[in-house]
């Protein structure tokens, strides 16, 4: 089987799509309401789990033959938190400005349920290609959807995008114009409603397959 | 070969411990040899903070600059020395919404101006309360001032909710959306800049501004006594500490005295 197969590309493209791992297994919610408030926490983020998912599905796809059944999630657990800890301390060490403006989230990748999702669903039965084929898929389907709500989220709420003022000054009420920031945006809450819309406009295209 | 049986118990046991031993070996190699790395980073980062806090943000090389303008105090407190004028940098420690938030704020000569400010925070939410890193939010410190009487009045309030008796001079604008944090900002700067009081004062060089306040001798003079001029405030002020006795005898002048109802 080659390596660009159809069935691998096939793996690689549903879950930016078909089986996008937030708009249709809606996993993966609770990170994306907290980095989505500005886009470039968002980006950033959506790059990390790609970035671990990607490695951890390879790791788990070579030991999955190995792995004693009744301790298997475990395993996977230790394998992520070892990979977040290391790649947190490389951020640590060589772009500390990129490790200080993730804090906590880093960690958090470990809480990721698509992560334990891939790994449980997907790299203990498939080889290591296609386990990294889907991991990235899935790190990518999920960035997207972080980028879309943090885009609107900054947009609407800040007049900005990637901390560039688009709106134009004179808009704004407090220089004679008619325009207000929709402060509601930098609510958590609101992640949550433009995710529904998210899934709603993904589910109307989509909607004979 | 027999194939392993994977779901034996011996198996199990001696799979974790293994796993377990060659993570843990792992990860203390990796921290190890990139610590110093780290911890250099971590220190030039606090540098950095602390020239943030006279203004000097964003510089290429924190550690000459750094070396260049600020000398630290035995008190905890750093001195700038900024184009020949001398700027006191308080640290601040104190608590946010998610955890500690912490800053330094610098003061002008005169003990009661702010000169510039800095925050950081370790995990407030991402686009509100962070965004008390920004350089909008910590800009607005800048000119306004510290104390009301002996109390640390500087606070950062919500537009039309600070207290009535406080001047815009006092109140910095809050972050939209960040409440909780910018209530932390302000427990943090009137706890801390209260435990730094005395530095503060000590550094205002005595009470040269209750000098500034009374006519002078001369040009750049200080009315001291009936008789006697001080060369300048400072002398002034510095003269009226020594001298214990005039003080209790009332006989130096009208900034002694106003030195002496302050204390």
């Amino acid at each position: 089987m080659s390596l660009f197969s159809k069935e691998n590309g096939e793996v690689f493209k549903s879950p930016l799509n078909l089986n996008n791992p937030v708009a249709v297994q809606v996993l993966g919610i609770c990170s994306a309401l907290a980095v989505t408030s500005q886009l470039k926490p968002a980006i950033v983020m959506g790059l990390s789990v790609t970035v671990i998912t990607a490695f951890a599905n390879v790791i788990i796809s070579l030991l999955r033959k190995t792995i004693p059944n009744r301790i298997r999630i475990i395993v996977q657990l230790v394998v992520v938190a070892a990979l977040v800890t290391i790649v947190s301390n490389i951020l640590k060490a060589y772009v500390y400005d990129v490790s200080v403006q993730l804090s906590v989230y880093v960690g958090l990748i470990i809480t990721n349920c698509i992560l334990m999702g891939r790994l449980e669903a997907f790299a203990m039965q498939n080889g290591p290609w296609e386990s990294f084929l889907d991991g990235v898929g899935n790190g990518l389907g999920y960035a997207f959807v972080l980028v879309v709500v943090g885009f609107f989220r900054e947009l609407l709420g800040f007049g900005t995008i990637l901390g560039f003022q688009v709106v134009p000054d004179c808009c704004y009420m407090e220089n004679g114009g008619l325009y207000l920031n929709n402060g509601m945006m930098t609510m958590p809450a609101m992640a949550l409603i433009l995710v529904a819309c998210f899934i709603w406009a993904h589910r109307s295209i989509n909607k004979e397959k | 070969m027999a194939k392993l049986n994977t779901n034996s118990n011996v198996y199990t046991i001696v799979y974790a411990s293994v796993m377990v031993i060659i993570v843990a070996f792992l990860l203390a190699f990796v921290a190890s040899s990139l610590k110093a790395t780290q911890d250099a980073n971590v220190a030039r980062d606090v540098k950095g903070q602390i020239l943030s806090s006279v203004n000097l943000r964003g510089e290429a090389d924190v550690d000459a600059k750094y070396a260049e303008v600020i000398t630290e105090n035995a008190d905890g407190t750093f001195t700038a020395n900024i184009n020949g004028e001398q700027k006191l940098i308080v640290p601040l420690k104190g608590a946010g919404l998610w955890g500690p938030i912490w800053g330094y704020i610098s003061v002008n000569k005169d003990g009661e101006t702010v000169y510039g400010a800095f925050f950081n925070h370790e995990g407030e939410t991402a686009g509100l309360g962070a965004r008390i890193v920004e350089e909008w939010f910590q800009t607005g410190f800048n000119g306004k001032k510290i104390f009301m009487g002996d109390e640390v009045a500087l606070g950062v309030y919500k537009a039309g909710k600070a207290p009535s008796n406080l001047s815009a001079d006092y109140v910095v604008d809050a972050v939209t959306g960040a409440t909780l944090t910018s209530d932390g900002v302000r427990n943090m700067l009137q706890k801390c800049i209260a435990q730094y009081a005395d530095a503060i004062k000590a550094f205002k060089g005595g009470e040269s501004k209750s000098c500034d306040a009374k006519p002078c001798c001369g040009e750049g003079q200080c009315e001291m006594a009936d008789s006697c001029c001080a060369d300048s405030c400072a002398d002034c002020a510095s003269s009226c500490d020594e001298c214990g006795a005039c003080k209790a005898e009332k006989e130096c002048g009208a900034c002694c005295e106003s030195d002496n109802t302050n204390k």
